[in-house]
Parts: C-alpha cells; structure tokens; sequence
C-alpha cells in the first residue's frame, strides 16, 4: 500500500528522463529561454525609449538587463510573485483569510482576538471551571469573565420565561 | 462519395490521401503564418535595431516554429485573443450557451 505512493514519483521521473519521449525537461527549458528572450525584448524596447538621447547608459542597462533575464530569472520570477500575491493583492487575501479562511476553522474574531469557538461540551467545561475560579478567588481571564456574564444573562433570562430555549440565547451573549 | 465510404467503410481508405494531402497543404501555410507573425512580432518591439530584431526573430522562429510548432500557434492565437479584445464580446455571447445548463426539473410533467 506505502508502495503506491512511489508510482506517481516514478511516473514523473519517467516522464523527466526516458528518451522516448524526447525530454520534457529539455522542452520546459527551452521554452524557458525563449520566455526569457521575449522579456528582454520588451525590456530593451523600454530601455532604447527611456535613454534614447543617452546611448551610454542604453547600453550598460542592456548589459545589466541581460544578465539579471537571463542567469536571475529563477529568483525574478519568484520574486514577481511574491510581490504580485503579497503587495498588490494583500488588501484582497487579508479578506479572504479574515472573513472566508478562518472562520471555516472555527475561529470567531471579537473585536480584538481570535478564538476558537468551542463545542456546546467544551463551552460547559469553560464555564464550569470559570465558576470554581471564581469560588476560588482565582483572577479570571477575560474570555472566562465573559463566560459567567453570558451565563447569568441566560440565567436571568431563564428566569423570566422558563419555556425559553437556552440555546437560542447564545448569540445574544 | 460518402454513401460509399460509409456502406464500403473498410474499403474507402483511398479518400484519407486527399485528406492527408490538403491537411499538408495547410499544416504548411498555418507554419508559415506563424512564423511569419513571430518575425512581425520581433520587428515590431525591436524596431530601434534591425539586427536585433532578425537575432531575436531567428530564435523565435526557431523554437517556436520548427521546434515547438504546437506551442508556437497556441502562444500566437493566445495572444492574438487576448489582445484583440474579443473577450469584451463574452458577455453578449455566454446567454447562447445553454449546452452546459441543466434543463428545469419538473417540466417532464407537461
């Protein structure tokens, strides 16, 4: 069964490296080059436009440029990335993550933190432990604080109209 | 012609010489086209040095013409779409493509 997970590794490295097929590796990397060729093109048309009236510097900026496309392109391309992903679409994956990623996990944000909103057994054990603390004399955090108010009100609410159903009060806590 | 490929079907292997033939003809003229609007490409973006832009062409042509004439159409007509602007048509086209809309339930009941 573990053996199985070889066979896609296998397949991948068949694909790399018999010659039947001619290399997919020799294809991605020439085509890689003629990428790299197609962005130095745009970049000297850019260069050539900017330092029209400055030949000198034209040339150096295509010496550099050529260089960076060329031996640096791993690192540009991952770089470009990085800035595309991070810089112009943080606003839009801080949202994603914010209002769509986390809450999936479980995780309610309220005001200030994130928590992990608990099951309605783990939720009883929070109130019950914040309730010996408070027996105790015990300092309480703030979400345990929150714990006993929310219990109270339910607690008065109770009170009010015992046919209420308790659960239903929850999102008024 | 046809009604005696179909009836004759394991006979009318003859007819498949035409088709290769003109598909020939054309996979020729396509090469040609596409070679020729990589050339035009490079001539274009490196109008400032002749040389540069034959250099450039060459290479072009080279690895995406005779290497790689699959990925050279798909990376001319890619960009020739994308550029063209057609895509702006999408929005008036897309209410004619039912084809993958699921028929309403409830109408067998009619």
């Amino acid at each position: 069964m573990i053996g199985l997970g070889l066979l896609p590794s296998l397949a991948f490295n068949a694909l790399l490296f018999i010659d039947a097929i001619d290399g997919v590796l020799g294809t991605l990397n020439e085509l890689g080059f003629v990428v790299r060729i197609i962005v130095f093109s745009y970049l000297c048309y850019w260069l050539y436009i900017t330092f029209r009236d400055v030949q000198t510097i034209f040339g150096i900026g295509v010496i550099i440029t050529a260089y960076i496309i060329f031996i640096h392109s791993l690192s540009i391309t991952l770089l470009t990335v990085v800035f595309f992903v991070f810089v112009i679409f943080g606003n839009m994956l801080q949202m994603i993550l914010m209002f769509g990623v986390l809450p999936l996990f479980g995780y309610q944000w309220t005001m200030r933190e994130y928590i992990k909103s608990p099951t309605q057994a783990e939720a009883a054990e929070l109130q019950a432990a914040a309730m010996r603390k408070a027996e105790m004399g015990i300092e309480l955090s703030e979400q345990e604080m929150q714990l006993l108010q929310s219990q109270q009100q339910m607690g008065a609410a109770n009170g009010a109209m015992p046919g209420m159903n308790t659960a239903s009060l929850a999102r008024f806590s | 012609m046809m009604d005696f490929a179909v009836a004759f079907a394991p006979c009318a292997l003859w007819i498949l010489d035409d088709i290769v033939q003109w598909a020939t003809y054309f996979w020729w003229i396509w090469l040609f086209l596409v070679g020729w609007w990589w050339y035009n490409w490079a001539r274009e973006h490196l109008a400032f040095s002749p040389l540069f832009a034959l250099v450039v062409g060459a290479i072009l042509v080279y690895y995406l013409v005779i290497e790689h004439p699959f990925i050279g159409s798909a990376g001319m007509v890619f960009w020739v779409v994308l550029t063209s602007g057609v895509i702006w048509l999408l929005p008036f086209v897309m209410p004619f493509l039912t084809f993958w809309k699921k028929p309403p339930t409830g109408m067998h009941e009619m």
